[in-house]
């Protein structure tokens, strides 16, 4: 079958795509609601699989008790995160929390390597045994299913942020914090709320590249290509920070097969570089309009 | 003007206490033998040092349950390199000057390692190590310094082509490997030898970053080049990934992998794709065998460990344990006028020793103390690491250096 390579790749290169969306969308949203650049995403990225790895190997759950679990305790431990670490740091430096978020996410990594060590576990995909074949091309079932779980999770949280109350009030607060606290919205919540939602969509990644790369302490990594995800989309817009996710995930795989495996990297950042001195505030951002 | 020169005087003192000190044949008493050992026990490594050390507990533990070597206990004071040289040339001094060891016993990898070197063959330490592989560790040869478990990476080029060639009978081979100092020299030294030994230059090589965790633009450009096998080097994490995504991509070949991917993860992780993977191993059982050498071994581990952390004991604890064991008869060999000279006169009259089928037999001579030059290969059969029945016969080329 003609083009059989470059469809496989394009797959491929779509579903790492949409883990690196799922990273930067947490980001996004946390430093659209609250300000603040969370270093840590990555790690809960990592956390969030191993939640799921205690859910689905020691308690032994269904794959769909284990994703809501997984999604909820994660979510409540963002909420904690917040108000027991970042809440009472508000008042200081934009650069103190930064560094905070870092060692976060340094203790997270280390007191999962302390009690996993360096053994690589993984949990079952839920389509574990099945193969998609058409013709020439053979295609794993749960690349689509990240696939699609981050484009309907970019929906939803589109319209959550447009239509429900919640959404709303976290909108409200990303804009001006002493107005939406004058209208009557509790901004400690709503930043607890944030919060959790990003930590949630972390698990989230965690929990659907599990199956497809194992679960080890390093996972955290992937941070790096969320950051460059986000800063493609504008760092602004939730739909930026996904077609950023899979722009780069596709550029890197086929930067890999065309020019070389270990250029990957250096043909997906040399085209993102492009793409900056092109547009400088990414593919969905917008120059912040400044009076004075 | 007094002061000054007091303080000189006073530093020149401690100075001389301890050369002195490293001179002498510390760490022998009536009742014990003082070892010094070191490794990484946290930071990215501390698997290595972490197996390292507990294995080599085990073995003192028998040793001394025994009743000693000639009615001296070993003792051991362990320090931690966190995987750095400086650290460990600092933990290595420390063990020498302030703890005053008889000799020094190493479970660190290449890099902490090279640096004691030159410090432990000047204060004329016996330096046994167990795991480092890097040819910088063994070469130029030096008295002081013995190795053990792990063989010379250039040989791990040498067993790997004459298995693929010789035992698999492969003449069309792509090598997918790590772009990293440890995988790139395995498959330089191995395209070096299938060529020079065997005529059968690899037809494909690509390679793969360190972390990566999509390997299918590879995997692709492999399938087209249609091998009859497939070598990859690098890190159990990474071959996980490359033997589900072969599968999954339609590669049908057999795949054969470095040393650091026999390992259960792969078959925990990558389930039934894993099946007919082979790799090479440093000893000659796996963990999960039934030989009841290794049914001991485990009972000894869980025994003194009885939480044990997932994936251990380790290939690591092996080594360590056999290469304690090691020790232990050199000193014995030694004699009850045990002296660093007399321990090294001892190792070197070693051959083919071990404690049991845990560990490959070592063997040390006056011109060499690269103790193993022996892997045994694994498959996968049955969701278990299985050994093939195969055993090198050429030559290796790694102690024609040392001869001359």
């Amino acid at each position: 079958m003609a083009y059989a390579v470059e469809i496989q790749l394009l797959i491929a290169g779509l579903s790492n795509g949409s883990i690196y969306a799922l990273v930067a969308l947490g980001l996004v949203l946390a430093f659209k609601g609250t300000g603040i650049l969370n270093f840590a995403q990555g790690e809960l990225v990592a956390l969030g699989a191993y939640i799921a790895l205690f859910f689905a190997v020691v308690m032994k759950l269904p794959y769909w008790q284990v994703v809501l679990l997984t999604l909820a305790t994660a979510a409540l431990f963002g909420a904690a995160l917040e108000r027991g670490l970042i809440r009472p740091l508000m008042r200081a430096p934009a650069f103190t929390i930064v560094v905070a978020t870092l060692a976060i996410g340094l203790m997270i990594k280390n007191v999962l390597r302390l009690s996993w060590q360096e053994s690589v576990s993984t949990i079952p995909s839920p389509f574990a045994g099945v193969l998609i074949r058409l013709g020439e091309i053979n295609i794993n079932p749960q690349y689509l299913w990240v696939i699609g779980c981050t484009v309907v999770i970019m929906g939803l949280l589109v319209l959550f942020f447009r239509k429900s109350l919640i959404g709303k009030a976290m909108r409200a607060v990303a804009q001006n914090q002493e107005a939406a606290r004058l209208m009557g919205i509790r901004v400690s919540r709503v930043f607890s709320g944030t919060f959790a939602l990003s930590s949630a969509l972390a698990a989230l990644a965690g929990i659907l590249v599990a199956p497809l790369i194992g679960i080890h302490a390093e996972m955290g990594a992937v941070i790096l290509k969320g950051f460059v995800a986000a800063i493609l989309g504008g760092f602004n817009s939730l739909a930026g920070c996904v077609v950023g996710g899979l722009l780069l995930g596709v550029l890197e795989t086929l930067g890999g097969a065309y020019i070389g495996g270990t250029f990957k990297d250096t043909a997906a950042f040399g085209l993102l570089m492009l793409i900056l001195l092109l547009r400088p505030h990414g593919l969905f951002g917008r120059a912040e309009a400044r009076r004075v | 003007m007094f002061r000054s020169r007091l303080l000189a005087a006073i530093l020149a003192m401690a100075l001389a206490q301890v050369s002195f000190e490293a001179g002498a044949q510390g760490g022998v008493t009536a009742d014990g033998v003082l070892i010094g050992a070191y490794g990484p026990i946290t930071g990215p490594a501390a698997y290595v040092g972490l197996g390292g050390r507990d294995g080599m507990e085990i073995a003192i533990n028998e040793i001394n349950e025994a009743g000693g070597i000639h009615g001296r206990k070993l003792k051991v004071v362990f320090e931690d390199d966190g995987f750095s040289p400086t650290k460990a040339l600092a933990a290595v001094k420390k063990l020498v000057e302030q703890d005053k060891v008889f000799m020094i016993f190493g479970v660190s990898a290449s890099n902490p390692t090279v640096g004691t070197l030159e410090y432990l063959r000047e204060a004329k330490v016996p330096n046994y190590v167990s795991i480092a592989s890097a040819p910088q560790v063994t070469r130029p040869f030096n008295r002081y310094f013995f190795r053990g478990g792990t063989t010379e990476a250039a040989r791990y080029g040498e067993l790997y082509a004459e298995f693929l060639t010789q035992f698999l009978l492969a003449k069309r081979i792509a090598i997918l490997s790590g772009s990293d100092e440890f995988p790139k020299n395995e498959g330089d030294a191995t395209e070096r030898l299938l060529q020079k030994w065997y005529g059968a230059k690899p037809i494909l090589r690509v390679e793969f970053k360190v972390g990566d965790k999509d390997f299918t633009p590879q995997l692709l450009k492999i399938k087209e080049a249609n091998p009859e096998i497939i070598m990859t080097l690098g890190l159990v994490t990474e071959a996980s990934i490359i033997v589900r995504q072969a599968r999954e991509l339609g590669l049908r070949q057999p795949i054969f992998g470095s040393g650091a991917m026999v390992d259960n993860a792969l078959i925990a992780n990558a389930g039934y794709a894993a099946e007919g993977f082979m790799g090479g191993w440093l000893t000659p059982l796996f963990l999960d065998s039934e030989h009841p050498d290794m049914v001991k071994f485990r009972q000894a581990w869980s025994k003194r460990f009885p939480d044990a952390p997932k994936g251990r004991p380790n290939v690591f604890d092996l080594l360590g344990y056999g290469d304690m064991h090691v020790v232990a008869e050199g000193l014995r060999r030694a004699g009850p006028d045990l002296t660093r000279e007399k321990l090294i006169d001892a190792l070197e009259t070693l051959e083919d020793y071990r404690v049991s089928e845990v560990a490959t037999p070592r063997t040390f001579t006056k011109w060499h103390h690269i103790g193993n030059l022996r892997m045994q290969m694994m498959v996968v059969l049955n969701q278990h690491w299985v050994p093939l029945r195969w055993d090198p016969k050429r030559q290796s080329e790694i102690l024609d250096d040392y001869k001359k």
